[in-house]
């Protein structure tokens, strides 16, 4: 017996004929089933994703031929653990239980949606820290940290959960100040906690993240309380206090990065080309992983180290577009890189074109097809845009007749994307050196 | 009509992974889940992949609880196979013999073997869209994969396992 014996066995099963009224009893079974989130999300969504929401509803009702249902009214209160005040905005509860008001002090709640439990939040408190060196947070506010992770137990009712269940609260129950911006260096180590649905509508199980809370100074004298109210909710499950009143720490230094330093290169037999020369990212190659772009424009598969992470398709971006040495959690924008990802590969109908200063032009051959390595810095006030200290490296490679008419393959890494800037060079030169095209 | 478009390839996925006596019903739990977290799907476009997950992590489930409940395999339900068959061909039966081989191999694989063998030799989808399917990286796929393939090669008495048939 041979391997042709076990894919043909493993064919015939796949090979099954479904019955003649699989379609007719699909239709019945949906047409028994009401649609009953529907009007529980559309109200808690951005506007971007409602329209989006709305085309999906559309579809939805394409599929059954018939004009979209609304289920039945939500529950008028759940079973909470603690609440207070019966009115719809956040207000303090009058003797506040949990407590997680030094750094380290842990709680562990009931995750609670319309029909009660369904899985437990735990929340760590973090420190309150003066700012970030990437300038992410203004000097007139400091930031309050908690670490958050859901554990469900089953999927909550609404499906929904997430950043948007946090609120901080002032002594007066108004909300005082917002989260942090996305998209700083900061997000490396605290990845923001996303919300459920997000950007990517696969079910997350834990869930877990960073609430940032940025609190201007002026509230420093202010008790501050943590409420958890899932949106579809009316009253808070549980407040919680957060901040005794003290001095705000000091604000943080913004720190420019600095330019990167100097690398040399050294000729493998592994590799056809010359490679940086790092013994970390050979290290990192010692256990590979691979993956494959099947985009028809452009595709690609990749051996990279196993120790890293890449993407499955989300949003603009197909699968094994983005690379990060540390885990990453897609943002509400599912086409915006995280902060994490170290480098990204891109099909480029055109050329890469660039205002900024060129270091490095070196024709190679990548893939079996004509290329370039390139490394720029910024030329800001010399008709680039960027400042001198930021660098660029990466690849051009040409599917097309010339570079400038495409269209392109270029993977691109710079010294304000996540990870190590060299090492980031490093791993992509093997990466480049091993990558295969279609033919 | 999206059923129509998807029924028949999600009732193989079902097939390939849990076999064909609870295809249909996990089929139809396939399309009810979908359309009951439809307004969850962001990007209309992906609605294939998004069905596909739905339909491998129901069979997953559904694997999971027969386990739980000891639920025969296909292959005791239908014991005595190849003594009913007609002598018609060395071929055919050879088929049924390594049918009987293969058949409890796969059923004592783990549910992720038994979902990456099914959709991508089954199925013929990439190692990449079978990896999207079962949310697994690339390379933990291509493990399980191999993985799995040799507990099917020792199954039918293939001493030495070649080399894997998909390298990517």
């Amino acid at each position: 017996m041979t391997d042709d014996q076990i894919v043909e066995y493993l064919r015939s099963r796949a090979g099954a004929q479904p019955p003649m009224d699989l379609v007719g009893s699909i239709v019945d079974a949906i047409e028994a089933e009401p649609q009953r989130r529907r009007s529980w999300f559309t109200p808690f969504v951005p506007a971007a994703a409602a329209v989006a929401a709305a085309a999906a509803v559309l579809v939805a009702a394409l599929l059954v031929g018939q004009g979209p249902r609304v289920g039945p009214p939500p529950a008028s209160s759940p079973t909470a653990a603690v609440t207070s005040g019966p009115t719809a905005s956040p207000a303090p509860s009058p003797t506040p239980v949990p407590t997680l008001l030094v750094p380290g002090d842990e709680v562990t709640l009931d995750a609670t949606d319309t029909d009660g439990r369904w899985g437990s939040v735990t929340l760590t408190r973090g420190e309150d820290v003066g700012g970030y060196d990437d300038g992410s947070v203004p000097p007139d506010s400091f930031v309050i940290e908690v670490n958050v992770e859901y554990v469900a137990e089953r999927e909550p009712t609404p499906l929904e959960f997430g950043a948007p269940d946090w609120t901080l609260v002032g002594a007066d129950g108004q909300p005082v100040g917002d989260v942090v911006a996305s998209g700083g260096r900061h997000e490396i180590a605290r990845p923001a906690l996303s919300s459920y649905p997000g950007a990517i509508d696969i079910f997350t199980n834990p869930l877990q993240g960073w609430l940032l809370f940025e609190v201007p100074r002026a509230a420093e004298g202010e008790a501050l309380q943590l409420v958890y109210q899932p949106s579809s909710l009316a009253e808070p499950v549980v407040v919680m206090a957060l901040r005794e009143p003290r001095p705000a720490p000091d604000a943080v230094a913004v720190v420019d990065p600095q330019p990167p330093e100097p690398v040399t290169y050294v000729e493998r037999s592994e590799y056809p080309f010359s490679v940086i020369d790092s013994a970390e990212a050979d290290a990192l190659f010692d256990v590979p992983d691979s993956c494959e772009n099947p985009a028809a424009d452009g595709a690609w598969t990749v051996t990279y180290p196993d120790a890293w992470f890449s993407n499955t398709e989300i949003g603009v971006w197909p699968a094994c577009s983005w690379f990060s040495p540390t885990f990453y959690a897609v943002g509400d924008d599912p086409d915006a890189v995280p902060p994490q990802i170290a480098f990204v590969g891109q099909y480029m109908e055109g050329d890469s074109g660039s205002f900024e200063e060129r270091l490095l032009t070196e024709p190679l051959t990548v893939g079996g097809n004509p290329a370039v390595r390139f490394e720029e810095r910024g030329a800001q006030g010399q008709g680039g845009t960027m400042p001198p200290e930021w660098h660029s490296y990466g690849y051009q490679i040409q599917l097309g007749g010339t570079p400038e008419g495409g269209p392109n393959i270029v993977f691109r890494t710079t010294t304000d994307m996540g990870g190590e800037y060299n090492l980031n060079k490093a791993v992509l030169d093997r990466i480049m050196a091993l990558i295969d095209l279609p033919e | 009509m999206l059923v129509e478009q998807h029924a028949t390839e999600m009732y193989r996925v079902a097939a390939a992974i849990v076999g064909e006596a609870d295809a249909r019903d996990l089929t139809q739990e396939t399309f009810v889940t979908a359309w009951t977290q439809l307004p969850r799907l962001r990007e209309p476009a992906a609605f294939s992949g998004w069905l596909r997950r739905i339909c491998v992590n129901r069979c997953r489930n559904w694997l999971r609880a027969s386990k739980r409940r000891g639920r025969p395999s296909s292959l005791d339900m239908d014991d005595g196979l190849a003594n009913r068959l007609p002598d018609r061909s060395h071929d055919f039966r050879g088929a049924v013999e390594a049918r009987m081989l293969l058949e409890p191999a796969f059923e004592s694989l783990s549910i992720d073997q038994r979902a990456i063998l099914g959709l991508h030799y089954g199925m013929g989808y990439s190692i990449s869209e079978a990896a999207d399917a079962l949310e697994l990286r690339v390379g933990t796929a291509k493990s399980r994969l191999n993985s799995g393939l040799n507990v099917l090669r020792q199954a039918i008495g293939m001493t030495e396992a070649p080399q894997p048939r998909v390298v990517r």
